[in-house]
């Protein structure tokens, strides 16, 4: 933990010198038995943001990609030399070769952006981890999952010490009844609609960082199968229909057919 | 209506970022006709009161004061557009958790801040004898919130480090969203501006010995330009009246020390028997 701070201000001074490597890699969890909806929807977010930027990376499925993260949050892109986790220090290490996509937002519009990116990143992150892993009966999907990579003891004792330290990081959310949760991401999706209103994409006339953002939380929300306790937030998202349209405008244009 | 708020220390309307907002806000619609400040302070709870005495109501914390009052048809924000509130929220929620966090570390978790200035300042606020116990409380539950977010094994430094990084960010975005005019939305100050300005007020006035964020905010100078129009408009004239108020004539003290000593060792000399008094009834 006391090196990521140095790592990632080695990776974006030393990492600017260097071209794209062709052959980066972008580690997540197994997506279909083991990946919590958060992991997921960071992962599909930084692909978006990786294919936006119009970068070349294979994805690969790792049950320990939480363990070869510096800071133990997924996903984790293998650049060359560097290794990176969370979409902030991503776009910092892209933007530090020269490819930014908010270079033609003006400074007002950057601050909004800033604003906006931090709404939904905390919003939806902090939720995800609530319905997952607060829930009870979100629990009890969770833990099967988190779980099902170990060997007995370990199966039990790892989601058990892993929902400790959930609750103890998302300590005000975590005290929070589900009525107020779902009143805030509803608040929180209201603006959004607000701010996209019939536009194409949030700011300007390109996609930037927080499309992807919103694409990857919503496409994952979104696609909660029914009787979970994230179905009640996908009933919430379908009310937007120009929330619906972006993602469903991101997929086409950047995904073409690779997501079911 | 009355509000009641915790007292302000350093030349702030009060050292709770709570009851400064609501502080503010109720002096932006003008709604309160008096302002107590509590004189016995037990509990962590910082949060104002507001008591309307038509109905015999009370209202307890900044966010219901602001959504009891707006209700009351006293609303700062009635101009705003629909993208406007939506913007509103976005500031608000980055404030709450780059901005928030960091100042808490800062005030509560720094040791040399939390000896030098939090510890003795909050013990003479709250009564005797929650003064002894209270701060150190505050502080463990600030110690517990930052080792939550980063893992028990995380370094001083590095934490303070981070939080101070996102703290800038949010600052340049802050800074850049208000530019060059007096307020954030529009011409006149909304609710938005009561938030920003207890956030920045306790920044800029803390007199902390390691002063990173206020360093990294006195980069910003319309953010400090902002937060002096604000105090000086709504919460000067409440700080000067309270410094008034409160200053006790110098003769109080020693008369009430020799009356003290006298009454000692009047009843001294009773007890030995030296003095003997007789109520005799004839």
């Amino acid at each position: 933990m006391g090196t990521t701070l140095l790592q990632e201000a080695w990776a974006v001074e030393v990492g600017s010198r260097e071209p794209w490597a062709e052959d980066s890699k972008l580690y997540q969890p197994i997506e279909e038995t083991q990946a919590q909806c958060n992991e997921k929807a960071q992962s599909l977010a930084v692909q978006s943001y990786l294919r936006m930027c119009g970068l070349d990376h294979v994805v690969e499925q790792r049950p320990n990609a939480e363990f070869i993260s510096p800071t133990g949050s997924v996903p984790v892109l293998q650049c060359g030399s560097f290794v990176l986790a969370d979409l902030d220090s991503i776009v910092g290490f892209v933007a530090s070769k020269g490819i930014c996509l908010t270079s033609n937002l003006s400074a007002a519009e950057n601050a909004d952006h800033a604003a906006y990116f931090s709404l939904v990143q905390t919003v939806f992150d902090n939720a995800e981890l609530y319905f997952s892993w607060v829930v009870p009966n979100g629990y009890e999907v969770t833990w099967k999952r988190y779980g099902s990579v170990y060997p007995w003891p370990l199966s039990d004792i790892l989601p058990w010490s892993k929902r400790r330290a959930v609750k103890r990081a998302i300590k005000d959310w975590a005290d929070k009844q589900e009525r107020d949760v779902l009143e805030e991401i509803d608040s929180c999706l209201f603006a959004l609609s607000e701010r996209l209103a019939e536009r194409e994409w949030f700011f300007g006339s390109k996609p930037t960082e927080l499309d992807a953002l919103v694409f990857g939380h919503l496409y994952v929300l979104a696609g909660e199968s029914d009787g979970t306790p994230g179905s009640k937030v996908s009933s919430l998202i379908r009310k937007y229909d120009n929330l619906m349209n972006i993602c469903s405008r991101v997929k086409n244009t950047y995904f073409k057919g690779s997501l079911t | 209506m009355e509000l009641s708020i915790w007292r302000g220390e350093w030349g702030l309307g009060s050292v709770s970022i709570e009851c400064l907002e609501a502080l503010v806000y109720s002096k932006i619609v003008q709604a309160v006709q008096k302002i107590h400040v509590r004189k016995y302070v037990f509990s962590s709870d910082m949060s104002p009161w507001l008591w309307v005495s038509s109905s015999g109501k009370s209202v307890v914390g900044a966010s219901s004061i602001i959504s009891y009052l707006k209700s009351e048809n006293l609303d700062a924000d009635c101009n705003l557009t629909q993208k406007e509130r939506a913007d509103i929220l976005a500031y608000k929620n980055m404030i709450k958790y780059k901005i928030a966090p960091a100042l808490k570390y800062a005030m509560w978790c720094d040791e040399r801040n939390y000896c030098e200035v939090i510890r003795p300042t909050f013990a003479k606020i709250y009564t005797f004898p929650s003064n002894y116990s209270m701060p150190g409380r505050l502080q463990r539950a600030a110690l517990l919130e930052a080792w939550g977010r980063f893992g028990e094994c995380a370094t001083p430094n590095e934490m303070e480090t981070k939080l101070n990084r996102k703290a800038r960010e949010c600052m340049t975005a802050l800074s850049e969203r208000l530019g060059k005019s007096s307020y954030f939305f529009g011409s006149k100050p909304t609710s938005f501006d009561a938030y920003v300005f207890a956030y920045l007020s306790l920044i800029v006035k803390t007199p902390l010995p390691n002063a990173s964020l206020n360093g990294h905010l006195n980069t910003f100078s319309n953010l400090v330009e902002f937060e002096s129009r604000i105090h000086n408009r709504f919460v000067a004239s409440e700080v000067r009246r309270r410094a008034a108020g409160r200053t006790r004539p110098e003769w109080v003290g020693v008369v009430l020390s020799l009356s003290f000593a006298a009454s000692v060792m009047f009843s001294y000399a009773i007890v030995k028997g030296i003095l003997h008094i007789d109520f005799k009834t004839e």
